[in-house]
């Protein structure tokens, strides 16, 4: 079964708390959350006080997806915010080696992701080493922007690769995922997808059904 | 310079899960304006909130939003924060983008500009500018995380600024942010701040309190050093 994560990025910050307790009532397997520095890519978003303003609320796990030049001054300060899961960029300026031995070490699971324009064998010698291998189908920062269905072709390659070793990692799809993409995306490969405005922006429950209804079995 | 001081609670150090609910309890309470602190992890070691957290709060109240820009190019943000519906951007002297067309942009956005100095930097740096900002804001901290102590040593750089706002007229208001209590209030208050910005000295808890609290210390240290003037 095909995990849910909600993006708080498109919920309402005036009432985080009570969107993530509607998000875990309707379903959703998990909350991700998007840091952006502004360099990274060209927006900013969230920091450890959002996180550690929803952790109270919910049970799930939550996942930080780090959009930023350099992670690892930040790595503490979200694993002692409340995150389950801390994803860093493959093409963050930081060692990504490091990065995940300093997860690891706080106790929490590692995630590597990649942008559109980052090829799967950059990733490939990572994969030993993460938990979550994050496949952007957007580029950071750019909400609004069309989903791009050239990652179809990275979710599968991931996929393959991670079979044919037997390794368990999951397969997290991230960017622009909808009702209309979610089946092209878990049929690639993708054992989670994030999904932001699917789920939030309006009747949570209702959203959430139906973005649950399009996955494939 | 004004006998009514303004109290900016900064949002920093309400609670992210029910923001909405604090920003509209220090509404009721008077407060002047909101103080939005955003920190890019390059300018200070710290990652706060974006646009998309002023979006969601801007309907809940009128009262305006001051955004202190904590980030090395802040041209790139002018826009989506105008957008965003702030009210005041004000701009670091020591960040890397042009301080006078950043403060074009932002006048040009529709939005009051202002221009922020760390306690390291001179008030003279600031000196060129004032005649095209509104805002001067003056750090009694080094800036990055909520909850430090107040520097006394940039007090002589408020009295600097105040006796300079007034001698030469200009409409700037004079703004100070970092460790401002109840107890250190009247310090600010006296050396001639006009808006006092608090976020652990306001938030999360007896909002209503906390604020009329520090009004009162910072009004009452004002009005006998005016006296005394």
């Amino acid at each position: 079964m095909v995990k849910i994560a909600a993006a708080v990025l498109a919920a309402d910050f005036g009432r985080l708390g009570e969107q993530v307790r509607e998000a875990e009532a309707a379903g959703v397997d998990g909350i991700h959350v998007d840091v952006v520095d502004g360099h990274f890519a060209p927006i900013l978003t969230a920091g450890p006080a959002v996180v550690q303003g929803i952790r109270k609320h919910t049970s799930l796990p939550i996942d930080v997806h780090l959009m930023v030049d350099h992670e690892l001054p930040y790595l503490a300060p979200f694993a002692e915010a409340g995150a389950d899961v801390i994803t860093i960029h493959l093409e963050s300026r930081d060692d990504a080696v490091e990065s995940f031995r300093r997860i690891r070490h706080l106790g929490k699971r590692t995630g590597l992701a990649v942008t559109p324009g980052t090829i799967f064998a950059a990733a490939a010698p990572h994969l030993h080493d993460v938990d979550v291998l994050v496949v952007m189908t957007r580029n950071p920062g750019s909400a609004g922007q069309p989903f791009q269905s050239a990652a179809l072709g990275k979710l599968k390659q991931a996929r393959a690769y991670l079979d044919k070793r037997g390794w368990t990692a999951d397969v997290m799809a991230d960017g622009g995922i909808q009702a209309a993409n979610v089946g092209d995306v878990v049929r690639a490969g993708a054992t989670w997808v994030v999904a932001g405005s699917a789920i939030f922006g309006g009747d949570v429950r209702e959203r959430a059904a139906t973005l649950r209804a399009a996955v494939p079995p | 310079m004004a006998t009514r001081i303004k109290i900016a609670p900064s949002i920093l150090s309400a609670r992210f899960d029910r923001l909405g609910e604090q920003v509209v309890e220090a509404a009721k309470a008077g407060a002047d304006l909101f103080h939005i602190d955003v920190m890019d992890g390059h300018f200070v070691p710290n990652l706060t909130l974006g646009p998309a957290v002023v979006k969601s709060i801007r309907p809940l109240t009128k009262v305006p939003f001051d955004a202190h820009l904590m980030v090395t190019n802040p041209s790139r943000f002018v826009k989506p924060f105008a957008d965003a519906g702030v009210d005041d951007l004000t701009i670091h002297m020591e960040a890397d983008d042009d301080v006078r067309a950043t403060i074009r942009a932002i006048r040009d956005a529709g939005v009051r500009p202002g221009v922020v100095l760390n306690p390291a930097t001179p008030f003279e740096k600031a000196v060129p500018f004032l005649g095209d900002v509104d805002l001067l804001l003056v750090m009694t901290v080094h800036p990055g995380f909520a909850g430090q102590g107040f520097r006394h040593d940039q007090v002589p750089k408020i009295r600097e600024a105040r006796a300079h706002i007034d001698r030469e007229g200009l409409a700037v208001e004079l703004e100070v942010d970092g460790g401002i209590k109840v107890d250190t209030a009247p310090i600010v208050g006296e050396a001639g701040a006009d808006i006092l910005v608090s976020g652990s000295g306001i938030f999360p808890d007896r909002v209503a309190e906390n604020l009329a609290a520090i009004r009162a210390a910072a009004e009452r240290a004002r009005a006998s050093a005016t006296a005394k003037r």
